[in-house]
């Protein structure tokens, strides 16, 4: 592996996990938020 | 002040005299020290790879098994007849309750090591005459700043349904300085020759003197009857 | 319905996103190769940002455990949990980049050098606050003894990377930065900070929205134990 591939391997794992993790809570925030919405109609 | 300390002097005595009549906790915990340096020498000692000084690493893990055991039996023993409650509802500084359970449990710790200390030194043929006292030093300031961060948190879980397990969980990472500091302390000493420098001791002072004024001070947030 | 909260979180994130596409541009096109390492020093410009954020995320869990147990109010409480999980996904991240910078310049994914072996701990150490916080099961118990753990790991770390600075350090790392590659860290500060406070923020939301779901659960669970047929109109849980 050169070490180019070696940056981008580190560049996609870490904002892999932080951007992901983002899109998780997200998800998760929206999913209690349409529950929530739905009793109150 | 008077008052302080025969205080302090009673309610110490009274774990001690538990533990003497029983000996369950000090025979559970001796064993279980000795049974894992004897794995890990087991384990490691055979191929003459590992070095006397390396005995301090076995040490830590034995101290940490064992400890954590320790600290767990003498917080259990305050739930047993509601000793707590009773205990809280005295006219005490709470403060001392901390201390006293900090003293039981190094004395049963210091006890522990010297059972434990030895059979790791045959064990690991770990050859002292060089710095003694480093290694002394160094393994009691350890077994103190362990004692400290121990007994805050065995009294933290002790009313949680995991108690035990939750413990060495929360022990171990906190007390790896003081594993950091000694094993590098006794390469150091051993292997290179160089006196244990003022900073790694430091380190291990510094770590104690925190922690145990930290633990005494939230000590008593910490109780629930 | 566009509150100006919504409009501004939208903002907020829009602006972070953008701000990291330019910083990964920089990266690309920008920044120049390091004489000695080659294109492998580039990680550091993702590393060294999500490293201080780490602490930072750590610092916030330790201000909301004194806060728990100061004034017991449970957003205290969500906001240190919240800090804790941030600083365990970003100290992941600092960890495996370390790695695989290890790897690519020294050729090994894993060496006990000062770094990584603080790395491991301080991850460890906040890992082992997510699991006390599962352990427990009362509410408020958990508050109390998650705290004390929180103040006690955060006087740990300095304590951590003392100690470990006595452990060899085979490959030690000084590195001259150049003007562009001082801009490019800086660039990609930024962004990652605001990520950091963003995903705090999320996860303290999440963690409120949860805590009231349950409470209304167990209210629900009472008053149906002890009153007659109650309907309850709309989603479930």
């Amino acid at each position: 592996m050169t070490g180019t591939t070696f940056v981008i391997l580190a560049y996609v794992i870490g904002l892999g996990l932080l951007l992901g993790y983002a899109a998780t809570l997200w998800t998760a925030t929206r999913k209690h938020n349409r529950g929530r919405e739905g009793s109150e109609s | 002040m008077t008052g302080s300390i025969a205080q302090f002097q009673l309610l110490t005595a009274k774990d001690l005299k538990i533990e003497a009549r029983s000996r369950q906790t000090m025979s559970l915990v001796l064993v279980l020290g000795v049974l894992i340096v004897v794995v890990l020498g087991l384990g490691l000692g055979t191929t003459n790879n590992v070095a006397g000084f390396n005995a301090m690493a076995v040490l830590w893990v034995a101290y940490l098994f064992s400890g954590v055991l320790c600290f767990e039996k003498t917080m259990a023993v305050e739930r047993n007849d509601n000793v707590l409650a009773g205990l809280m509802m005295a006219p005490l500084d709470r403060g001392l309750i901390y201390l006293s359970k900090l003293a039981s449990n190094l004395i049963l710790m210091l006890a522990v090591a010297a059972v434990v200390t030895p059979a790791g030194i045959l064990f690991f043929g770990f050859d002292l005459s060089a710095a003694p006292g480093s290694f002394a030093a160094v393994m009691l300031l350890g077994i103190l700043g362990f004692a400290a961060i121990g007994t805050l948190f065995s009294a933290a879980v002790s009313s949680t349904r995991l108690q035990g397990g939750l413990l060495a969980m929360m022990v171990f990472p906190v007390s790896l300085p003081l594993v950091v500091v000694s094993t590098q302390l006794m390469i150091r000493t051993f292997r290179d020759g160089q006196a244990p420098g003022l900073s790694g001791i430091g380190i291990l002072v510094a770590f104690d003197a925190i922690f145990l004024v930290v633990s005494w001070m939230v000590f008593e947030l910490v109780l629930e009857p | 319905m566009c509150t100006p909260r919504k409009i501004f979180i939208r903002a907020y994130w829009l602006v972070t996103f953008a701000l990291f596409a330019i910083a990964i541009g920089a990266v690309i096109e920008y920044a120049p190769d390091e004489e000695t390492m080659g294109p492998i020093q580039k990680i550091f410009y993702l590393h060294l940002p999500v490293a201080i954020s780490t602490f930072l995320a750590c610092l916030v869990c330790f201000i909301a455990s004194l806060g728990y147990l100061v004034q017991r109010k449970t957003w205290w409480d969500d906001l240190a949990a919240a800090a804790a999980r941030v600083a365990v996904q970003l100290c992941a991240v600092v960890l495996l980049t370390g790695m695989i910078w290890g790897k690519s310049a020294w050729g090994q994914w894993w060496t006990w050098s000062p770094r990584l072996t603080f790395s491991l701990v301080l991850w460890l150490l906040y890992v082992v606050y997510l699991t006390v916080r599962v352990s427990v099961e009362s509410g408020q118990r958990r508050a109390v003894i998650s705290a004390i753990y929180g103040i006690i790991a955060f006087l740990d770390v300095p304590l951590v990377w003392l100690s470990v600075r006595l452990m060899p350090d085979i490959h030690p790392e000084s590195i001259e930065l150049a003007a562009p590659m001082k801009l490019t860290l800086a660039l990609w500060f930024v962004p990652v900070v605001l990520l950091t406070a963003g995903l705090i923020v999320a996860k303290f939301n999440l963690n409120q929205i949860q805590r009231k779901r349950s409470a209304v659960l167990e209210d629900e669970k009472s008053t149906a134990a002890t009153s007659g047929p109650l309907h309850w109109a709309g989603g479930a849980a």
